[in-house]
């Protein structure tokens, strides 16, 4: 097998046992890591390992590849990190081809000099690809303004089980062409194809970028707030909301008073710079408005803030971190729900929520948690809260050690009859990334 | 072949009074807005709720025999043809917008409802559906969600995919299923994107779950106004380029104009070549200065004048004008035809003198009035219907436009769908493989090839 593989993408692409520990996906030992330099490559060792039923985990730069189940088994870890070229950049025609290892952030140094950014801002963007977050659909706070990926795609290069190349969409701003399935690939897991080319809508960098941060007593004053900027003509990039328990996480210097327990929230605003300004303005007046303690407008730390807020799973080593979405109107039931849950201290959650958007982050640090049923219990009764309020539950982060006695996607799963049917006709043989994904998928 | 068994059948779940087989009535439902082709249904029923679609598709589904949903039938691509015959599932009883969630900027609807009436519900709240085909005052909002449909707005927007959350769908076998919800992120695979613009061939869908937004605090209009129709392209390119985003950006040609004057007197300049109508919305503070680079980045390209709507009935005047175009057509010719063919913007200019060329080539007038902001062509190719010469080189016109469309890096639509014209064009855009990758999309949803049939890929 292992000739078969230099073969295909000569020996210098193949990663040796030596640096298996940089590969492990969920503490799982891959038999083989190879980086092809192409699709053509890709194609081949997917022909292969179809062939000879090895199971293959997509692989970016790693940032993400603890979400999801437990893989039931790795053969063949398929690193992208090679396929990083912008194959079409039409800059004033705002839209850009390029393939799925490369970087965020290098994709957006490159944009940025001709003035043009691709507007997801997900956890870890120095390291992540685009085709990862592609493959698990992440996003950060500046979804509320400019939406997630799946609102930028417009093509995509798939390769399939089989190793077939196949294309979706086109490389127009607007298409109506055929089926959409580019959008059954965003978030999939990497469980139906693996995505190797992606064509993006981009849009043009903003002149200004300010942001705001607002301390309030309680909940209610800051849901209040909330109202009267959703009944406004304010057009927040972000609006995120802060736990006490959370900020007192945040390393110090950046957020200097909260001697008290104050509830924040960061609010952001991009655009012509009088537009920003203006809403900055309006915001001092609805934050009076709103029994607001202590304001900071415009907040100088924004960007470090904002900086920590996207990637808060840094500041959470060791943790228990869900990912709960609800329609608004619920987010404060929610929270008191959760406060409420009845384990006498044991565990203390801070919450992180990108307000706007309906994600609510409830993060429980486990350090000196020994009592493994109580933390069963405790995913158990959470997800029953998001669920019970019509919500969608799903775990983050988890110690592998009681990744290996849950589903991270929850008990309960919708469609999953036609969603199996899905995985049946795109990987018969079930070699794509198996056991990671809802249902089992 | 359906007969009067299943009729009683049919009659027992929707009512004697919702189901159509007198032939001269089925006519009405034997094409869409593609007038070319047309296949007469069986028959046409009309459900009042997703179980009465339910139960109607579990009989066709026992019976094998084909169905096909149907809505306003404004569709452009024959997308609700009954190709095979078969029953036409009418959608248009089913038209209630059921819940409306200003916190969550949602709303439920069934698809039957007409788009527009979505807005002017939740205008007096300040919200409004974004997307606005031209069709908005007759087409529904089902039949918008299959076909993906556009409008001048999706420049800014986005096209109705980007404002639908979950559907409802009743399955080929009769099944209900939910997909997605009010909330954005649910696990799972997203098929109800997938179900966004399948043309009806993987389900029908009973209930949708759209965004609403805010409505903005103002808009800005701008009326400019070209000699050449080169200068009226290179201006909307280079205003894209320039970092601003309208909110609309359309072109309407000289031939156009002509029509609307007939039938408007809106009293659009004498002799232009070209206008082009620039939108844009948001908060008032900083439009000013965004109106003053549109102005000045037209002005630099040779417009003649730019205009700027004066007030709210300007503004709904002029869009009322640009959404009913395609009807003024009716002034200066007995028939015309269009297609939605999309390119780069960049492509914009050698697309508008290669459509000229094609008149020429043709001895035929063609018509633009297009979204310039998205590069969504809409050549409008007049011909006369009982002149059978004139028909096939109407269509041959309108054929080589979009050939030359996908040459140029773009597709064969935009925002009106494949329907049953167009697909016999896909393979202009798609492999073998790619195509055969589809076929098995609707095989996992629809393996006996009855919702739906002869659309897209087949």
């Amino acid at each position: 097998m292992k000739k078969e593989l230099i073969d295909i993408v000569g020996e210098s692409n193949l990663i040796d046992d030596e640096r298996l520990d940089d590969y492990l996906v969920d503490g799982k030992n891959s038999k083989f890591r190879v980086i092809p330099e192409n699709i053509g490559q890709i194609s081949e060792i997917m022909k292969l390992a179809f062939r000879e039923n090895l199971k293959v985990v997509p692989y970016g730069s790693g940032t993400k590849i603890n979400i999801g189940n437990i893989p039931s088994r790795v053969d063949l870890l398929l690193s992208l990190s090679k396929l990083n070229k912008i194959l079409e950049f039409n800059p004033d025609d705002l839209t850009v081809s390029v393939e799925t290892g490369i970087k965020v952030s290098d994709f957006n140094r490159f944009l940025s000099e001709k003035g043009l950014f691709l507007p997801v801002d997900p956890p870890f963007a120095d390291k992540c690809t685009i085709g990862g977050i592609t493959a698990v659909d992440s996003n950060g706070p500046m979804r509320l303004k400019f939406g997630k990926i799946k609102d930028m795609v417009t093509a995509m290069k798939i390769i399939l089980s089989d190793g077939s190349i196949v294309k979706t969409g086109a490389r127009v701003v607007k298409n109506a062409s055929g089926y959409n399935i580019s959008r059954l690939y965003i978030g999939s897991m990497g469980t139906i194809g693996i995505i190797a080319e992606i064509s993006l809508k981009l849009h043009p960098f903003p002149e200004s970028e300010k942001n705001a941060l607002l301390f309030f007593n309680d909940i209610s004053d800051f849901i209040n707030f909330c109202e009267s900027v959703r009944d406004s003509f304010l057009i927040p990039s972000y609006l995120e909301y802060l736990s006490p328990s959370f900020v007192r996480f945040l390393p110090k210097g950046i957020v200097e008073n909260f001697v008290k327990n104050y509830h924040l929230s960061l609010i952001g605003f991009d655009g012509f710079s009088e537009t920003v300004d203006w809403q900055l303005e309006q915001i001092k007046v609805l934050s009076k408005k709103n029994n607001c303690q202590k304001t900071f407008i415009p907040f100088d730390a924004g960007n470090s803030l904002l900086s920590h807020i996207r990637n808060f799973y840094l500041l959470f080593a060791d943790s228990l971190i869900f990912k709960v979405s609800v329609v608004i109107p619920e987010f404060k039931n929610v929270l008191h729900k959760i406060k409420s849950l009845p384990f006498e201290n044991k565990f203390q959650e801070a919450v992180l929520s990108h307000f706007g958007s309906g994600i609510i982050y409830v993060i429980y640090p486990l350090d000196n948690i020994n009592d493994d049923n109580k933390v069963i219990e405790l995913i158990n009764m959470v997800e029953d809260i998001a669920i019970d309020s019509g919500g969608n539950f799903m775990i983050e982060d988890i110690p592998l050690k009681f990744k290996e006695k849950v589903s991270v996607w929850g008990r309960k799963n919708k469609n999953s009859k036609i969603m199996k049917r899905i995985k049946e006709q795109f990987d018969p043989n079930n070699i794509l990334n198996p056991g990671r994904f809802v249902g089992g998928i | 072949m359906l007969n009067n068994k299943i009729i009683k059948k049919l009659e027992s779940v929707v009512g004697r009074e919702y189901v159509i087989t007198d032939d001269n009535e089925l006519i009405v439902y034997e094409c869409d807005g593609f007038t070319k082709e047309k296949h007469k249904p069986e028959a046409v029923v009309f459900p009042a709720d997703t179980e009465e679609v339910s139960e109607a598709v579990k009989i066709l589904y026992n019976e094998k025999i084909p169905f096909t949903a149907r809505g306003a039938g404004t569709g452009l691509s024959g997308g609700c043809l009954a190709v095979y015959g078969g029953v036409i599932i009418c959608l248009t009883r089913m038209n209630k917008i059921i819940d409306i969630d200003f916190w969550n900027r949602t709303a439920v609807v069934e698809p039957g409802v007409i788009n527009l009436l979505i807005s002017e519900k939740i205008s007096k709240n300040g919200y409004l559906f974004a997307p606005d085909p031209s069709s908005q005052q007759v087409s529904t909002i089902g039949g918008n969600v299959a076909a993906n449909a556009g409008g001048p707005h999706t420049l800014k927007y986005g096209s109705t995919i980007n404002h639908i959350l979950g559907v409802e769908v009743v399955l080929p076998d009769g099944t209900i299923e939910q997909f997605g919800g009010k909330i954005e992120d649910t696990n799972g695979f997203d098929i109800t994107g997938l179900m966004i613009g399948s043309e009806g061939t993987l389900g029908i869908i009973t209930k949708i779950i759209i965004k609403i937004i805010h409505l903005p605090e103002g808009y800005e209009t701008f009326l400019a106004v070209f000699e050449t129709m080169d200068d009226a392209t290179s201006t909307c390119s280079e205003i894209i380029s320039s970092g601003i985003i309208p909110t609309a950006m359309e072109i309407i040609d000289d031939v156009m104009i002509n029509a609307l004057e007939k039938a408007f007197k809106f009293e659009f300049p004498k002799n232009a070549k070209a206008v082009v109508v620039i939108e844009i919305d948001g908060i008032k503070k900083g439009m000013a200065r965004i109106g003053e680079k549109i102005t000045n980045i037209c002005t630099a390209n040779n417009a003649r004048e730019v205009k700027t709507a004066k007030n709210d009935e300007e503004r709904d005047l002029l869009w009322l004008v640009r959404k009913n175009a395609f009807g003024a057509i009716g002034r200066i010719a007995t028939n015309y035809f269009t297609n939605d063919a999309t390119v780069p913007r960049t492509k914009l200019p050698e697309m508008l003198k290669f459509i000229n060329e094609i008149g020429i080539k043709y001895s035929l007038t063609i018509a633009n009035t297009f979204h310039a902001g998205d590069g969504n062509l809409h050549p409008a190719v007049m011909y006369d219907e009982t002149d059978t010469d004139q028909v096939e080189r109407a269509f041959r016109a309108s054929e080589e436009i979009m050939k030359k469309c996908v040459e140029s890096g773009g597709t064969i639509s935009g925002e009106h769908g494949i329907g049953f014209y167009k697909k016999g064009f896909m393979h202009w855009i798609f492999s073998e493989e790619d195509l055969k990758f589809m076929k098995n999309i609707k095989k996992i949803f629809d393996p006996d090839r009855l919702c739906n049939p002869g659309k897209i890929i087949e």
